[in-house]
Order: C-alpha cells, then sequence, then structure tokens
C-alpha cells in the first residue's frame, strides 16, 4: 500500500447525506396497451402473458367459471325476472353473479394497472399491509381463503346452481337411492331427493349458521372482554366470574336442553349458538386489553388527556382485532360442526329443511346399501371445516405479535 | 481480571482461536449477515471484552463459538473457523459434532446469560440445576454432586448455602440468580467463560458485586472470560483486551489501556467521546450521527461510512482491512494508511462533536436486531434504510 | 416558616471532611436536640445528628414550577378468597421536592427505588396515596376530569421503552395529529404544518410522518415520543429514564436533543434515571431515591463531588468508568436491596450501610432529610450538620 504523504486529494466529506441506494423500487415490465385489450377481453390473459402466472391463471379460471354458469342458468335467471313475484334468493344470487363479473374483470384490470404505474411502497406499510402480506406466502391458507370464498358464493347462487329442487321428492319407486350419476351427481335418497341440490342448499345453512352465530359470539364477547379490562375493578370480578360460569357449562348440554324447551328454528339454533359462544372471545380481548391498558402509548394516551372512548376506540381495539380475527376464523369451522352435531340428533334445522347434520341423520340407516347419503354432506362438512381451519392458521401466523412493535 | 498487568503474555498460546468467523441469517426477507468474518483468539486466563451496540454481533459471535445458533434459519458459513485447543488437543468447532458440542458445552466451555430471571427454570431447585451438568459431564454421584452445589454456592457469595440449594429460582433475588448462574456455569471448571451481558439487567451496586465476583473467581479458577457487553465503562474495569465490534465486524481491538487511551478507529473514538462520563460534565456530549445500520443491508464500503465524520469517497468504494499495527492492536481503518486525514479532519471540524443531534437523521429508516432474525417485512427483498 | 437552624452549635462547616469516605470518621459526640418536626423522634445520642432542616420547614422559592410534598404511593397488597389487605407495597413513601422553573432535576436511584411511581404519581397517571403536589400554584391532586385535562397541556411525559410508547397501528403524522385535534392545538392545513414542524424540531423529517412506527429503530422512536410530548406546548417534561433502552451510540443524540428542546422551549424537565452519570450531565439538581424515599439532595456538581449519604457514595463508586486504570475506592455494597413492602426500621439503609459509624440508632430512627448546609439535604444521622455544599472538585484522574 502506498504510504501517501500531505499530497492526497480529498474529497468534500459529506458522509451523512451519503448517495444511499435507492432500493425497494421494484422494476416491472411496462404494460402495453395490447396487454390492456387482451385484459379487456378475457381477464387474467395479460397476466399470464407477463409472467405472472399463478395470479393469472385464478382470474382466468374464475372468470370462465362464472361464465359458464351465467351460460348454463340463463334460462333460470330469465325466470327470476319472470316470475311474478321475484324470488328473493333468485335476485341474490343474479346480483352476485354480476357482481363476481365485474370483480373479476375489474380486478384484472386494476392488478395490471398498479403493476404498471406505481412502484411497490417501501414504507408506510402498516400492520395489516406487513400481515397481509405475510399471508400471501401461505399457499394452504391460500388454499382455505379460496375454498371459503367459493363456499361462500356457491351458497348466494345456490338457486342457479342447484339442478332441484331440495324438498322435491321424487318418484318414490324410481328416484329413490339412486347411487351417484350424471343425472343426480351425488345420488339421491329414500325419498328421491336429490343429494347435491341438498347439499348446495344446506351448505346455505351450515354456513350462515356458522357465520351469524359467530358474528353474535364475536360482537358480545368482545365488548364484555374489553368492557371488563379496560375498567377492571369490580366490573371485572363481576363479568369475568359470569363468564366462568358460562364456560363451565356443558355446551352441547346447554344447547340441548334450550332447544328442548322450545321449538327449533334455525334462528334459535343460531342465537343459542352465538351466546354460548362468546366467552373464548371475552377472555381474548380482556387478555389482551390488560397488556394494552399497561402498554406505555396507551399511558401516554391518557397523560395526553384523551378521553376514555377514545382510547379504546383508537387504541385499543385496533391492537385487539388480531386474535380476534383467528378465533372468529377458527370459530365458525367449530361452530358448524356444533350445528351438524346438533342437527344429526335432531335438535338442529328441523327435515325437510336441508343441512349437513340432518343429512348424515337421514342416511344413517342405510350407510351400506346408500353410503353417499351420509358421505357427501360428511365430505361437505370436512371440507368446510379444514378451509376454516386453514384460513385461521394463516392468519394467526401472520397477524403474529412479533409483528406489532 | 485485575491480572491485567501480571496475568496472561500475549505470547501464550491462545486457548480459543476464532478465525474468519460468519454467521448468517436467512429470513424471508434476505440474509442478515450478522457476524461478518469476525476473528480473535483468547488466551488462558485472561478477559476479553466484546463490545457493540445491538445489532453488531457481539451476541451472535459468541452463541457461535457454543454453536448455539438455532439452525435455521442461522447458519455458521463454510470457512468460519473455531479453534479450541482442550484437553482432547485441537478442535474446530465449527464443524465439530453436535455430540461433541454437548460434551463441550457447560464442561470445557460454559455461558451466563443476561437476564437471569429467563435463563434459570423455574421449576426445578436451583441446586438440581447446578448438579445436573456435573452428573453429566462429570458423572458425579447424587451426593457428590450435591457436595459440590453446595461448594459452588459457596464460592459465589450465596449465604447459608446449605438452605439455599434446595429454594427455588423464584426465592433469589436478581443478583442472586445471577450468582447462581455463575455458579452453574462454573461448576464444571470450564476453561472458558462467556459472560453475555451478564449485569445489564442488574443494578450498579449489585453489577459490583457480580463484577468483583468474576473478578475473584478468575483469579482463584484462572478460566479465560468473554465478556460480552456494551458498557465501555464494564470493559475499561474488568477487561484485559477488547474487540470494538461494529455491523458485524472487528472495528478495532487491543489491549484495553490503549485502546481507550488512544482510540484508533472512528467508531471506537465516537463511542468514548459520546457517552457521559462521571465527574466529566460537559454542556454537549459529542454524537455519533445517524444510526446503527440494517443487518439485512450492510452499507458497502465501510460500514461505518455513513456516520464517520473523516469518511470520503474511498470509504464509500472500498472495505478497509483490519490493520495489523502490532502487539495485538488491530484497526478496520483507511485512517491507518492515509494519517493525514484524521489530522485534517480534526483541524478542520474536531472529528466527533455535539453536532448532529437533530440533524443526520438520513438513516432514520429499519434496523432491525441481530441474533433475533427480523421478521420479513417484505416479499421483494430487503428492506433496507432510506 | 423559614425557621432559623435548629439548634446553631457553631460548627462551621469544616474542611475536615473531604469528597469520599473520610467523611465517614467520627466527630465529636454533639448533643442533639430535637424541636419542630424533629420532636416526635425518639431521642439520638452519641454521634447521631438529628438537626437541619427539612424540606418540609422551607419555603419554597418564588419561581418554583412544581412543589410535592410528602408524596406517597402505596400499592396494597390483597390476599385470600376476600382480597384481604394485608399490607403495602410502599412504592413512594413520603417524597419531597421543588423545581423551578427551567431547571432540570435529576431523579436517581435502583429499580425498584420508586423512582418512576413517584414520576406517575405526580401526573396523577397513578393516584397517589398522599401527599400534595403543586404545579405553577394549583393543586394538581384535587383538579377534576377537565382541569387535569388541561394540566396535560403543560405538564408531559417522555417514556423509558419507545418500542412501546407509539401505538404500532397508527403512523407517526396520526400519532402526533390526534394530539393536536384533541387538544384544538390546531385545525385544517395547519395541522399537517405543524406535524413537520414538530418533526423537525425533534430532528426528524416532514415525509417521516406517512410511516409506521416499526419502520424507525430506537433512537427516532424516541424523538418521535419526545415529538408527541412537544405538540401540547408543555411546560414541564418527566422523563422516565429516555435513554436507557437505547444504543450508546445515539444516547448522546437524544441527551443533546433534550437539552436543545430545554434551551429553545425553556421546559423544565424531571429527568428519571438510573445511570448515575447521564444524571450528571443534565440535571441542574440531584436527588437520589432508595426503598421509596428521597434519601439525599443537592445541586449536581455539590452531590457528585461531595455525596454525602453512604447509599450515595456506594451507588457512585460503584459506576463502571470508561477510564482504564482510574482509581476509586470502590464500595461494594453487600446484600440487595430491601423488598418495599417490608421495608427495614429506621433507616431504610441501614442493613446495607457501610459507614464506620452505624449502631443502634439507625435501626431505630428514621433519619430526616435534613439540610447538612449549602442546601445539601441527606438523610442520614451519621452524617453531621455542616458537612454539606460543595467540597474541592470533582475527583477526576
Amino acid at each position: 500500500m502506498v504510504h501517501s504523504s500531505g499530497d492526497v486529494e480529498f474529497a468534500v466529506p459529506e458522509p451523512v447525506s451519503a448517495p444511499l441506494p435507492a432500493a425497494g423500487v421494484v422494476t416491472r415490465a411496462p404494460v402495453t396497451p395490447a396487454q390492456y385489450i387482451l385484459s379487456a377481453l378475457l381477464p387474467g390473459s395479460a397476466q399470464i402473458a407477463r409472467g405472472e402466472w399463478v395470479g393469472g391463471m385464478l382470474l382466468a379460471f374464475s372468470w370462465a367459471i362464472m361464465l359458464s354458469v351465467t351460460f348454463l342458468a340463463r334460462g333460470r335467471i330469465a325466470g327470476v325476472f319472470t316470475a311474478g313475484r321475484m324470488p328473493i334468493d333468485g335476485l341474490v344470487a343474479v346480483v352476485t353473479l354480476v357482481l363476481s363479473l365485474v370483480t373479476i374483470w375489474g380486478w384484472a384490470m386494476y392488478d395490471l394497472k398498479v403493476r404498471a404505474r406505481r412502484p411497490r411502497r417501501r414504507f408506510g406499510d402498516s400492520q395489516w399491509t406487513i400481515a397481509a402480506r405475510q399471508f400471501r406466502r401461505n399457499k394452504l391458507a391460500i388454499a382455505g381463503l379460496v375454498v371459503m370464498i367459493v363456499l361462500y358464493l356457491m351458497t348466494l347462487l345456490t338457486p342457479l346452481l342447484a339442478p332441484y329442487d331440495p324438498t322435491a321428492q321424487g318418484d318414490i319407486v324410481l328416484t329413490r337411492y339412486l347411487s351417484p350419476s350424471f343425472q343426480h351427481l351425488m345420488g339421491t335418497d329414500k325419498f328421491g331427493r336429490d343429494i347435491f341440490s341438498r347439499v348446495l342448499y344446506g351448505a346455505r345453512i351450515s354456513l350462515s349458521i356458522g357465520f351469524i352465530a359467530v358474528g353474535l359470539g364475536v360482537v358480545l364477547g368482545a365488548l364484555i372482554g374489553s368492557v371488563a379490562g379496560y375498567f377492571g375493578k369490580w366490573t371485572d370480578t363481576v363479568l369475568m366470574r359470569f363468564t366462568d360460569m358460562m364456560l363451565s357449562f356443558p355446551r352441547v348440554i346447554l344447547l340441548i336442553v334450550i332447544i328442548a324447551l322450545f321449538e327449533p328454528t334455525i334462528w334459535l339454533v343460531v342465537t343459542v349458538l352465538g351466546l354460548t359462544g362468546w366467552m373464548s372471545v371475552a377472555r381474548i380481548v380482556r387478555g389482551e386489553v390488560l397488556t394494552l391498558r399497561e402498554r406505555e402509548f396507551v399511558q401516554a394516551a391518557k397523560v395526553l388527556g384523551m378521553s376514555d372512548a377514545r382510547i379504546i376506540w383508537r387504541h385499543i381495539i385496533p391492537n385487539t382485532l388480531a386474535p380476534v380475527i383467528v378465533y372468529a376464523t377458527l370459530g365458525i369451522g367449530n361452530t358448524i360442526l356444533v350445528e351438524a352435531s346438533l342437527s344429526f340428533l335432531g335438535l338442529g334445522v328441523q327435515p325437510p329443511t336441508p343441512s349437513w347434520g340432518n343429512m348424515i341423520n337421514d342416511g344413517r340407516d342405510s350407510l351400506i346399501t346408500a353410503w353417499w347419503i351420509s358421505t357427501f354432506p360428511g365430505l361437505a362438512i370436512v371440507l368446510t371445516v379444514v378451509a376454516f381451519n386453514l384460513l385461521g392458521d394463516g392468519l394467526r401466523d401472520a397477524l403474529d405479535p412479533r409483528l406489532r412493535t | 481480571m485485575t491480572n491485567r498487568h501480571t496475568g496472561p503474555s500475549a505470547g501464550a498460546s491462545p486457548i480459543l482461536d476464532v478465525q474468519k468467523l460468519r454467521t448468517w441469517f436467512r429470513t424471508d426477507a434476505g440474509t442478515a449477515r450478522a457476524v461478518d468474518g469476525v476473528s480473535f483468539q483468547v488466551r488462558p486466563g485472561e478477559t476479553l471484552g466484546i463490545v457493540g451496540e445491538s445489532g453488531s454481533g457481539k451476541s451472535v459471535t459468541a452463541l457461535s463459538a457454543m454453536r448455539l445458533i438455532p439452525s435455521p434459519p442461522g447458519e455458521i458459513q463454510p470457512g468460519s473457523r473455531i479453534v479450541f485447543h482442550g484437553d482432547r488437543g485441537t478442535e474446530d468447532l465449527a464443524t465439530a459434532s453436535e455430540e461433541r458440542m454437548r460434551g463441550i458445552r457447560g464442561n470445557d466451555i460454559a455461558m451466563i446469560f443476561q437476564e437471569p430471571m429467563t435463563s434459570l427454570n423455574p421449576v426445578f431447585r436451583i441446586g438440581d440445576q447446578i448438579m445436573e451438568p456435573l452428573r453429566l459431564h462429570q458423572g458425579l454421584s447424587k451426593k457428590a454432586a450435591r457436595a459440590r452445589a453446595i461448594e459452588m454456592l459457596k464460592l459465589v457469595g450465596i449465604p447459608i448455602p446449605e438452605q439455599r440449594v434446595d429454594e427455588f429460582p423464584h426465592q433469589l433475588s436478581g443478583g442472586m440468580r445471577q450468582r447462581v448462574m455463575i455458579a452453574i456455569a462454573l461448576a464444571c471448571d470450564p476453561k472458558i467463560l462467556i459472560a453475555d451481558e451478564p449485569t445489564t439487567a442488574l443494578d450498579v451496586t449489585i453489577q459490583a458485586q457480580i463484577l468483583e465476583l468474576l473478578n475473584r473467581l478468575q483469579n482463584e479458577l484462572g478460566m479465560a472470560i468473554i465478556l460480552i457487553t456494551h458498557d465501555l465503562g464494564v470493559v475499561a474495569e474488568t477487561c484485559d483486551r477488547v474487540i470494538v465490534m461494529y455491523a458485524g465486524q472487528v472495528f478495532e481491538e487491543g489491549r484495553v489501556d490503549d485502546v481507550f487511551r488512544d482510540p484508533r478507529n472512528p467508531y471506537t473514538e465516537g463511542l468514548l467521546r459520546s457517552i457521559p462520563r462521571l465527574g466529566r460534565r460537559t454542556e454537549r456530549l459529542a454524537v455519533i450521527p445517524g444510526v446503527v445500520p440494517n443487518p439485512l443491508d450492510w452499507p458497502s464500503g465501510c460500514r461505518f461510512y455513513a456516520r464517520c465524520p473523516y469518511a470520503w469517497e474511498k470509504c464509500l468504494r472500498e472495505e478497509p482491512p483490519l490493520a495489523d499495527l502490532g502487539s495485538g492492536r488491530g484497526n478496520k481503518c483507511w485512517l491507518e494508511e492515509f494519517p493525514e486525514r484524521r489530522a485534517e479532519v480534526r483541524a478542520r471540524s474536531g472529528g466527533f462533536t455535539s453536532e448532529g443531534a437533530v440533524s443526520g437523521m438520513d438513516a432514520a429508516g429499519g434496523a432491525s436486531l441481530a441474533g433475533e432474525p427480523p421478521v420479513s417485512p417484505d416479499d421483494h427483498g430487503a428492506e433496507g434504510d432510506l | 416558616m423559614n425557621t432559623p437552624l435548629n439548634n446553631p452549635s457553631n460548627d462551621a462547616p469544616g474542611g475536615d471532611t473531604t469528597a469520599h469516605p473520610e467523611v465517614l470518621t467520627p466527630r465529636e459526640p454533639t448533643p442533639v436536640a430535637a424541636s419542630g418536626s424533629d420532636m416526635a423522634l425518639p431521642p439520638a445520642r452519641g454521634n447521631s445528628d438529628l438537626r437541619g432542616q427539612t424540606p418540609e420547614d422551607m419555603d419554597v422559592p418564588d419561581d418554583a414550577l412544581l412543589v410535592v410534598r410528602g408524596l406517597k404511593k402505596y400499592f396494597p397488597i390483597r390476599r385470600g378468597f376476600f382480597s384481604r389487605h394485608v399490607g403495602d407495597v410502599k412504592a413512594v413513601d413520603g417524597v419531597s421536592f421543588f423545581m423551578r422553573r427551567g431547571e432540570t432535576l435529576g431523579l436517581v436511584g435502583e429499580s425498584g427505588c420508586g423512582k418512576t411511581s413517584a414520576g406517575r404519581a405526580i401526573l396523577r397517571m397513578e393516584e397517589p396515596t398522599a401527599g400534595s403536589v403543586r404545579f405553577d400554584g394549583q393543586d394538581v391532586l384535587s383538579l377534576d376530569r377537565d382541569n387535569l385535562r388541561r394540566l396535560r397541556r403543560r405538564a408531559q411525559y417522555v417514556f423509558q421503552d419507545p418500542y412501546s410508547s407509539l401505538n404500532p397501528r397508527m403512523t407517526v403524522g396520526d400519532t402526533l395529529r390526534e394530539v393536536l385535534t384533541v387538544h384544538r392545538l390546531a385545525s385544517g392545513a395547519a395541522v399537517d404544518a405543524r406535524v413537520g414542524q414538530l418533526l423537525e424540531v425533534v430532528g426528524l423529517r416532514a415525509e417521516h410522518a406517512l410511516r409506521y412506527p416499526h419502520e424507525f429503530s430506537g433512537g427516532p422512536r424516541q424523538r418521535i415520543g419526545i415529538a408527541r410530548a412537544l405538540a401540547v406546548e408543555p411546560e414541564l417534561i418527566i422523563c422516565d429514564e429516555p435513554v436507557s433502552a437505547l444504543d450508546v451510540s445515539v444516547q448522546a443524540q437524544v441527551i443533546n436533543l433534550l437539552r436543545d428542546l430545554q434551551d429553545e422551549f425553556g421546559l423544565t424537565y424531571l429527568f428519571i434515571a438510573h445511570d448515575l452519570s447521564v444524571v450528571e450531565h443534565i440535571s441542574d439538581r440531584v436527588a437520589v431515591m432508595y426503598l421509596g424515599r428521597i434519601v439525599e439532595i443537592a445541586d449536581s456538581r455539590v452531590l457528585y463531588s461531595n455525596p454525602l449519604m453512604p447509599y450515595t457514595q456506594a451507588l457512585l463508586s460503584a459506576v463502571p468508568v470508561a477510564e482504564p486504570g482510574r482509581k476509586h475506592n470502590r464500595i461494594v455494597l453487600q446484600g440487595d436491596v430491601p423488598s418495599p413492602a417490608n421495608p427495614p426500621s429506621g433507616c431504610p439503609f441501614h442493613p446495607r450501610c457501610p459507614h464506620p459509624l452505624k449502631d443502634a440508632d439507625c435501626a431505630r430512627i428514621v433519619p430526616p432529610l435534613a439540610d447538612k448546609g449549602g442546601g445539601h439535604f441527606a438523610a442520614c444521622i451519621k452524617v453531621p450538620l455542616g458537612s454539606g455544599g460543595a467540597r474541592g472538585v470533582p475527583p477526576t484522574a
């Protein structure tokens, strides 16, 4: 090494404002007008052409499926409008169909536009954005999410999809106990009813019961938990002892007793499931609130003179949402199982209204001779519950508290 | 520890010789090069201080020497050597079998951690926790191990050890727990004791007790100590030699007296000038501007470039070598080759000044702690600084 | 009140006592007369000295911004099924001091000494058990909700842990904006302008408002915490260990920032910390706490050059100094800090005290925080009146 003397020329030192690499601008190929046209004609095709396979295929597939539904059910769609009194579920189905088509098309274009114009923002990413990014890497959870979306779409589109009336009985001699065929995808039961149609209608019952009951439970639990946690003292004691009391009842037996006392309707089942499902949420939320209450940013909000309502709304609730979302997702699967068990016991949804639980019950006597009667609703339950559990696990990982600093 | 002047001679052969240690963590967000080419030696009976800030890689260095890096995501890169001269001759711990490492850990090389509360198992009596390594490594009978446990507790200054041996960790105060940790670590008479921030969680009066204890035990037992700390005061008072780490690299090394009296590296100089000192009240402290860079995205060239008042283009373009200044002194800085630059900058702006406290926030972005692999904030690559 | 010194025996502030343990040399036995607040004390004898005014005896200076008297914060210990009250953790047990406008008072002590509880009780983040707090003449403890809110525009708090003191779900801008709008300090476009201005005041840039806390490391986060406190334009800021969670190389930045802000806005700081060197650097006066009480309080230079309490001496001598070979006689205290739930009788420090004159009186008499001369208060009956004040020069090598 040359040990140079005083003649070394030093540049003006500007150490702090040194040119730092302009990192983070993810460069992508610009979007050509041709790609826009392609995308407008067939959503997803532009993405595939750009080499973004996964997203492109998903878009293209869902577009294709929705289009075929429209085509195949065109008669029924027309029927919805020509019927003297428009059937409400038929109308919902048509609206869903239209909205889905618009959404898929719009999303494909938006996706293209976003990729063309704006480089990803590197800073100012919220915790939710980061969680979403984390979630996207979890293939199983994505699968769970897709299955969940498909299931809910199917429940909305049921009037267009179901080949038969779920309660219409067929010819007692000719169409009972038919094994699966193209005519009856999942066979028929002892009254000659089409299992596939009944599974579709059953999905409506099961999924909406799961969704509404858990929604009720979450709202109630979050309310009770946050009040108990934030105000503490005797409020906390009273509410939490009540929660403990509720928890100490065996849920199913409680449900059976209540339902036995009244006439079982769907609404009763939902209400009872909701009213017996809030305790865990209450405990989760209370725990979170207790920790948050001691967190310094909540202390800071207090010392800055903010009101209790503002502190709860702005500083506490947003930070308790993550575990509640995870719980709710896992809870839906669980509630669907509970409803199925109740219906299986004849205490839930009453025949002839189809629910997965009472359908399994229907096939119980003829498992050997007509396995399909119980098997398909059973599989539907498994698929749904697995999907919700995968989704819930994925959300739990993505919303991991380690990210929450 | 205080045998600084009588103790280890620089010529004594090292008991631990770490060469070009690189420990990287692979995360979704990229590779964190937590330790990136660290070399140092430890001689019998000496105390080596490793000083650095969070993210400097000092703790990862120690954990690597014990092969306690969780893998994945961590990995000691090929080419790293951790040469240990023990009873069984010379071994490279970087490639030793996991079984062999279990024989070494706690027996030849022991470690104590920062948090005495979490490093003791709350469900076992402290006696059992001291006896465990003794029975495992030295095959002592239960009775002999218990006797030795009581002896160790007495050695680390715990009153009524016969009674304390049957207590649970939660029955002890923080200082007492750290003493128990030291007793566990020293039970098997290790050759090297690695102390990772042993007093950071303790109050200053308790810290004084623990440092004094370590000092006494070293004089009595003669083990080498690697003391990892961020506290320059602790290093000055307890260590014989020191290595200063920054951004996963050794920036300066040498005898404590030399390094503290005449810091050669700008980072060391900045650190020493920016800490308030007892009895040396000044109006304003000198400041190292900016923040510690992100291990996922070390700057090219000298990693201290953006915060260094002496830096010039060369520092941005080329990484300086760790220049050997003789008698164990080393400095990773271009100033060793261009000494006139130091004088020039000092004459012009005074080097590290109190300015830059308010400005100099250009590197305000990211920065995660080393050792704790950052949770992928980005799916497209490293989340760097601005 | 301002009573004359009790028992003005003409013990001239002797030059025989110097900075260090020499101060512990025995003196001629002084007869002790109890008077005023000392009346309730058991009779002392021998070399104990109970004389000297306590802060309660003294008039508060006119420019005092904050006056704290007899502040207590007890945390009840409850046991059993019926939550029976079985005792108290006396986190703060009778703390009195005042702060002048524009000064910095350092409050030091080891963990568990009650320094943080004291700071929080002053701002009523935790309701104090007893005592009085006057802020600019106003009785803080009797304020109703609205007036307390108004007080919080004038007295603010900076937290220790920059990782926990910012809401992770809000951007930096939202955090500051919320403060401004809640207190109606700005509206419309002025809010954003003020947010940018606040960020620049603490050395960040206006565009950082768009970011979330997790995108910053400790030092910048602490700056954001400071900006949030500054948003209400307070007069007093209680800084609770503001640099102890930061990296060594950024501590100085934040300390300098705090000093700059003090100069610029005329702030008064109550600076709570365990790091004696940081406190020395930033404080005009320093109070040392032990087991919920102030055991010594004096001007910073005086306290550091002439610590009177054996505890302060031990604390100072225990600080490791980054100068190899610098000789100082370390006093290593034996044992641990006793539990504040069950403090020792008499002087709370007596079980660990290395003072050569320690005797049965120490276990019996609760030492008053007495002016030992020159406004240097110490709570030790073995420190004679007249030994306070500055002695010589700071012990530098």
